[in-house]
């Protein structure tokens, strides 16, 4: 049951623009890992990620799911195997945190067929693990930010995905739910055998729960590799502009990345 | 059975109370024993009830029906509460198709019905494909974005069918008796023809629920669930053009129903569409039996096109309903 995504060649874009946002990604996140998407804001994370999760044409190259372009396999094959986060808000709805979960199954029973035992089980299971069973029957427009945020993500997870992708999950959450949800996505792909791709801001999330790091900037995956091999003071200094420094965790002795200290004037 | 199913439930015994109560409304009054013998019987009362108020009653329950549903719809495709058949225009869409027919085949009521409900269902379409069209290319659209589109929509569309009437002075008064929204003096023949375009509208939504649900929750996130977005919001435009248009057709324009009746049942069954349409439906076919019993009744013995009813009293619930949404 393990699923491999991998991208060849890439290039991402939107519409009829006369240049890609992206070109010539090539990616490959093997089951039970969790790859980080790093870089500035405007690097194009995002527009990488809906291409990934095919809701975005590719303007080039192709994105494998087991080997199987998902373009030719189709949208219902590729959402039963893969699926996506994205920090939309609810906008108006009213539906209840348990209603939305269960859409989550529409890419295995279409628009229409009933639901049966076994997309209960799975409503049930993502909702034991985002830890969203006591407020099941709230309604989403009462709910926090953070909340949403993890409705969106159990949704995803009643697809049962073998293929994660998650566009900044741990936007608007507090301290103590952004190291629930990552430690929880490092689970999935420990335990579940998930491939997982995680955009981020956090540079030392990104260090301490990703296998591996890509690094989005100057319109292309400019480089992959493991914390200790990105997490560069010369990568990170040529990538965000800006001097910082790069420490050791103190337990983990993953690489932690700091500020520059303040400058005082005399 | 679930909760929620037994209160559409209820929804259904209240409407066929209702209903059956409306019958003795009028300038004649009946009590419910007279109805009864009536519905049986033989004589004056039994012409009354049976040719008269039972086609009319049934008919106000049909619209109520087609515009709740369309309504509910609407407000789950544009995920905005505003929105309803009048409000984005598609029954000033189906005004416009139903009057070109009219005026082109100069009130021939030998192609009748069929004609006409086909000039108002290609409206409907044309006017909510056009808004829900020009809100998608503006991305996730405001709720006022919404209005004022919608607004512009209907007004254009409006003025065309004045102008249509203008040029066409001798079928004037009917179009105008007809553009107000009125349920009198219409027979069985007018339930019967449009009977089946409501049906199906309104069985296309029960069965476009899921879809619904999803792109309540917006188009980004419905695309992420796997389902064929566009095809199924074009199917939802579709059932809901063609509900709206048959109602247009047989009634008018009838505003404000399809905007109140879907948040009465929010309040009775939730959100998810698989019980919000049928309610939605119910709470409309209620409101506008007594609707029309208000028009019969209020000023009797003149009566007053329901159309005119509804929208001094929906007016007021949707500026409530703005107010509630901005916040």
């Amino acid at each position: 049951m393990s699923a491999r995504l991998r991208a060849r060649g890439l290039s991402c874009g939107y519409g009829r623009g006369l240049t890609d946002v992206l070109a010539a990604v090539d990616l490959d996140v093997p089951a039970g890992t969790v790859l980080a998407l790093l870089g500035p804001n405007g690097a194009g994370k995002t527009t990488l990620l809906r291409t990934l999760a095919r809701l975005l044409p590719p303007r080039g190259g192709t994105v494998l799911l087991d080997d199987e372009d998902v373009w030719d396999r189709g949208r219902s094959w590729t959402h039963r195997r893969l699926a996506v986060v994205l920090p939309d808000d609810p906008g108006g709805a009213r539906l209840t945190v348990e209603e939305v979960v269960r859409l989550g199954r529409a890419a295995h029973r279409g628009w229409w067929l009933p639901m049966t035992a076994e997309d209960d089980e799975a409503v049930a299971r993502a909702l034991e693990l985002t830890r969203l069973m006591a407020m099941r029957h709230r309604t989403v427009d009462a709910l926090s930010a953070g909340e949403w945020q993890r409705v969106t993500l159990a949704r995803s997870l009643a697809q049962e995905p073998r293929v994660l992708l998650l566009d900044e999950p741990t936007a608007h959450l507090d301290w103590s739910f952004q190291i629930e949800i990552l430690d929880l996505l490092d689970r999935l792909a420990r335990e579940e055998g998930l491939a997982v791709v995680v955009s981020l801001h956090d540079l030392n999330q990104a260090s301490t729960w990703a296998d591996r790091i890509a690094l989005i900037a100057e319109g292309t995956l400019l480089t992959e590799g493991t914390p200790e091999a990105v997490l560069t003071p010369e990568i990170l200094a040529r990538v965000y502009n800006c001097p910082v420094l790069v420490d050791r965790h103190p337990v983990s002795g993953a690489p932690m990345v700091l500020p520059p200290p303040r400058r005082r004037n005399h | 059975m679930s909760r929620r199913s037994a209160r559409i439930l209820v929804l259904l015994a209240v409407l066929a109370v209702v209903a059956t109560a409306s019958l003795g409304v009028g300038s004649v009054r009946l009590s419910p024993a007279r109805i009864l013998a009536a519905l049986s019987g033989e004589g004056s009362d039994a012409t009354i009830v049976r040719d008269l108020r039972a086609p009319r009653v049934i008919l106000a329950a049909l619209v109520g029906l087609a515009l709740g549903a369309a309504g509910a719809a609407y407000q789950g495709l544009f995920r905005n509460p505003l929105a309803d058949p009048y409000v984005i225009g598609a029954s000033s869409g189906s005004a416009l198709g139903a009057t070109l027919v009219m005026v082109s085949l100069g009130g021939a009521g030998a192609l009748g019905f069929g004609a006409v409900s086909l000039g108002a269902f290609l409206g409907a379409m044309a006017a909510a494909g056009l808004v829900y069209a020009s809100t998608a290319w503006w991305g996730p659209a405001p709720i006022v974005t919404l209005l004022l589109a919608g607004t512009a929509v209907s007004s254009s569309l409006g003025a065309v069918v004045w102008l249509l009437m203008v040029l066409n002075n001798e079928e004037l008064a009917r179009i105008v008796l007809w553009m107000m929204g009125s349920l009198a003096g219409r027979g069985w023949a007018t339930v019967l023809g449009g009977t089946p375009y409501i049906v199906v509208g309104f069985a296309g939504l029960c069965v476009l629920a899921r879809p619904l649900d999803a792109l309540s929750l917006g188009e980004r996130q419905a695309a992420a669930l796997g389902l064929p977005l566009r095809r199924m919001s074009g199917f939802v435009v579709a059932a809901a053009s063609l509900a709206t248009a048959a109602a247009v057709a047989v009634a008018g324009i009838i505003g404000f129903v399809g905007l109140i009746a879907p948040h009465v049942a929010r309040a009775f069954v939730g959100a998810r569409h698989r019980y919000l349409i049928p309610a939605s439906g119910l709470a409309g076919a209620i409101l506008l039996v007594l609707a029309d019993d208000l028009a019969r009744t209020v000023v009797a013995p003149v009566e007053l096109p329901v159309g005119i009813l509804t929208a001094i009293l929906g007016g007021p619930f949707f500026l409530i309903v703005l107010r509630r949404s901005g916040r």
